[in-house]
């Protein structure tokens, strides 16, 4: 038998009491204190934060956490092989990080996710255990928050924060039809009015109306969750320690909805209980939407507290310490029928069944009486499956029990089908998914709905989200720019380069063609003194013309006695041309104009006087048509005396 | 003021100093790199036609050297003043092979020594009159003007008047003729 001592654990110095309300439309959970555990505070602390593969962790404080190891019900482990492997390439590039945070009773849990799609890899599974007495202590659980972000890198990761607890209250109302607008007003009067904690602290309030076909024409049931808000700041208050800022806030029935709607086997009417180590939820599933959930606030530890009573026997009495009574439930498990023999200490194993039946009774009749009420208020509906999870459901015996006492197998859940697993996760030993069921459904959970932050933090992620992106986009921008700044003086600078290499080249060939110009320049010269020499020695041969065409076109009937051509020898055409000009200024008229270039020719017609005057006209006809001279005019023709001889004188103007 | 607000303000500050970046820091640049591209290009087309130019040059020797060839065998039909008497001795000759009877040549002595003392020193010719007086038959005549270009110095008929001689069958022709007489001591330009 051993004492309590200072450095053992001690069981809470209170248990709660549960105060149910089971009228048709709400079921509440009320703490009447809230349990203290009294842990006295374990001196040389460390922070370190490890990696943990759940449920195999040989630390002493991480044994104390999976007190069921040594009688733990092994199939309820999650250790069906998990597809391994990670995203392509392609999807990760566009996948988004989760990690699901997890504040429990004696651990914080997280899970890290990259999802995408329907693919989703699991990147971390971290589990660390909070020291004892000091699992409310915020600044505490706040350095251990603050570990597994920088081994998580949530940079780039958005924080989905689980909660949980009393404090959050899941109901199922039923309330007669009215508008959106009223429905709120109304659940505030009904929760101020039923609520236990709605009178002291302000609540946030979270409401969908379930259109289910299950309702009557005039009402319908709405799913109330309101979460205290002192609970929040508490969360927030550990995450502000711990330099997380959650991007969104759920509670542990919205996550483990979430979990579930990733399964394979969702689709059906489901009742998933999570038994944990302070309190047991129950989450109803109706195909795959969340119908309803309720907290029971008795878990594993409540089965370790009951044992950690004063144990009167034969007029003995027994007190155990947490340690033992945690180390006989792990060996006994739950003894339901009585049992012959003494554990170590000398207590008989009956007195041990007798102490924990009432636990497992209570619990049984809790779980009852929430599949009684959900019954009732969906009549036509009823839950074909009934699965268990959490750690404390691996108690040995406690299954079959509630088995029994509920009327349907109680089903392991596993969520193996629906993850692949990264190499991230270290340890030898295959993870264990069913601690990390709440995180990773959190993790999955990317809608907004149900998001219990306050609406300032929503606020200010919203800000900081338009701040990292203005500044991403600032940064690309930059980064844009400074390259194309930087390629663009990079070119300049080949460019002027180029330009002078060119520059070089065309000195180089304009020394070789300044020839080519020398020798144009003289050329053109000399062309233009050929032209004027041209100009000055003229070969002029019209006057061999002139010869040879009065050779070709003088008949034999025509003599020439003269011919002129050019001024020197137009004597008389000078002296006409003078006379012209005196007459003219004497007012008489003239039909003689100056010739500038002319032929006189000077003949006579000698033959057949009779047709002298049709040789000269052939004459004159011809010298016409050869289009040497421009006109041809007769300017004399006479017949001498006594000689029928006919003279005539032509002038030919060129 | 709330901190958002000094955000947005000194967002507004930093994308205006983008703005005004890439206005004044690429454009200068680009244009910079633009007009260093027309430099480039035009530096090209420089060369190429210089390219171009030293590939035509041989082919301009040749031109050069046939005008000059022409422009020397022009030049060479110019008289130089002591050459008019060989000259004329040719024109005799050439009447002679025609058949031709050079009963005169004439031209004014005064006239030739106004005008080498007017063009002295210059790079220009001038021309000096003949009056030809010729007798012989038409077509002799004829080709004797015909014959004229051939003659190695220039000569041109510029009037003539033909009449009947007294003999049988041959006429007398008075003609007037230039030929173009160099400048002494003229200034020669290639």
């Amino acid at each position: 038998m051993s004492k309590l001592s200072d450095n053992d654990h001690t069981p809470p110095s209170s248990v709660l009491l549960m105060d149910v309300i089971t009228d048709e439309s709400r079921i509440g959970i009320a703490p009447v204190s809230e349990p203290d555990n009294g842990h006295s505070d374990s001196s040389g602390q460390d922070f370190e934060h490890r990696i943990v593969a759940p449920g195999s962790e040989t630390d002493a404080v991480f044994q104390s956490l999976l007190h069921f190891r040594g009688a733990e019900d092994n199939s309820l482990m999650d250790d069906r092989p998990v597809r391994t492997g990670t995203l392509s390439l392609l999807q990760r590039l566009r996948a988004k990080t989760y990690v699901g945070l997890e504040i429990a009773s004696r651990s914080i849990r997280a899970s890290q996710l990259r999802v995408r799609g329907p693919s989703v890899e699991v990147m971390h599974l971290l589990e660390e255990p909070l020291p004892d007495g000091k699992e409310h202590d915020t600044m505490v659980r706040g350095e251990y928050v603050k570990a597994i972000g920088r081994r998580l890198n949530l940079r780039d990761s958005e924080v989905i924060l689980v909660i949980g607890g009393t404090d959050v209250n899941l109901r199922l109302l039923k309330m007669p039809k009215v508008s959106k607008k009223e429905i709120r007003d109304a659940l505030l009067w009904k929760n101020k009015k039923e609520l236990h904690f709605f009178n002291d602290a302000p609540t946030v309030l979270h409401y969908v109306i379930l259109d289910d076909g299950q309702s009557h024409a005039s009402e319908f049931h709405v799913l109330v969750i309101a979460v205290k808000e002192e609970v929040v700041k508490e969360y927030l208050g550990v995450l502000d320690y711990g330099r997380v800022r959650p991007a969104k806030m759920v509670i542990k029935a919205v996550a483990q909805w979430n979990a579930y709607r990733r399964l394979p086997v969702a689709g059906a009417n489901s009742l998933l209980i999570d038994i944990g180590y302070n309190s047991t939820h129950l989450c109803f599933f109706r195909q795959d939407t969340l119908q309803f959930a309720r907290e029971i606030p008795i878990g594993g530890n409540q089965f370790t507290a009951a044992l950690t009573q004063t144990i009167f026997f034969d007029s003995r009495s027994f007190s155990l310490s947490w340690t033992e009574a945690e180390a006989i439930k792990r060996d006994m498990g739950l003894l339901m029928e009585p049992v012959a023999g003494n554990t170590s200490h000398g207590i008989p194993l009956s007195e041990i069944s007798v102490m924990m039946r009432p636990v497992a009774e209570r619990l049984a009749a809790e779980i009852s009486m929430s599949i009684a009420h959900y019954k009732e208020n969906f009549r036509d509906v009823s839950f074909d499956r009934v699965y268990v999870t959490g750690n404390s459901a691996r108690l040995k015996q406690l299954r079959a029990f509630l088995g029994s006492h509920l009327g349907h197998e109680l089903e392991g859940i596993s969520l193996a089908p629906a993850l692949m697993l990264g190499p991230q996760p270290v340890d030898h030993e295959p993870p264990n998914l069913t601690s990390h069921f709440n995180t990773i459904g959190a993790a999955l959970s990317a809608g907004a709905e149900y998001n219990f932050l306050p609406e300032v933090v929503i606020k200010d992620n919203r800000f900081r989200r338009a701040v990292s992106w203005l500044l991403n986009i600032g940064l690309s921008l930059l980064l844009c720019l400074a390259t194309g700044t930087m390629l663009m003086l990079l070119s300049l600078r080949s460019a002027r380069t180029v330009r002078t290499e060119l520059e070089r080249s065309l000195q180089q060939v304009k020394a070789q063609s300044q020839e080519y110009s020398r020798l144009v320049d003289v050329k053109q010269r000399l062309a233009a003194a050929e032209q004027r020499l041209a100009l000055e020695l003229p070969a002029d041969s019209t006057v061999s013309r002139i010869l040879l065409l009065l050779s070709n076109v003088t008949p034999e009937e025509i003599a020439l006695t003269e011919l002129r051509w050019g001024d020197s020898y137009n004597a008389t055409e000078l002296n006409r041309q003078q006379t012209d000009l005196k007459m003219r200024k004497n007012g008489a008229v003239t039909d003689v104009q100056p010739a500038p270039e002319a032929l006189w020719i000077n003949g006579l017609v000698y033959q057949d006087v009779f047709f002298a005057d049709i040789y000269l006209l052939n004459f004159i006809h011809a010298l016409e048509s050869s289009r040497f001279f421009r006109e041809v005019h007769l300017r004399q023709k006479r017949r001498e005396e006594g000689d029928e001889t006919l003279y005539f004188e032509l002038q030919c103007v060129r | 003021m709330t901190a958002q607000s000094k955000f947005w303000i000194l967002a507004a500050c930093f994308f205006s100093a983008l703005v005004v970046w890439t206005w004044f820091g690429l454009l200068s640049v680009r244009t910079a790199a633009r007009q260093t591209d027309d430099d480039i290009h035009k530096i090209e087309r420089s060369i190429e036609r210089s390219f171009a130019e030293i590939r035509m040059i041989p082919d301009v020797q040749r031109d050069r050297q046939r005008v000059e060839w022409r422009v020397r065998n022009l030049r060479n039909r110019v008289l130089a003043i002591d050459s008019i008497s060989p000259a004329m001795t040719q024109l005799n000759e050439l009447a002679q092979q025609f058949q031709m009877r050079l009963r005169t040549i004439d031209f004014s002595t005064d006239t030739l020594l106004s005008l080498s003392r007017l063009y002295a020193g210059s790079s220009e010719s001038f021309e000096l009159p003949l009056l030809l007086e010729i007798e012989g038959r038409y077509l002799d005549f004829g080709l004797f003007v015909e014959g004229l270009p051939k003659l190695p110095f220039a000569i041109v008929v510029t009037d003539f008047r033909m009449q009947a001689s007294g003999r049988k069958n041959t006429l007398i022709i008075e003609a007037r003729a230039k030929v173009r007489i160099r400048a002494p001591n003229a200034i020669t330009e290639l």
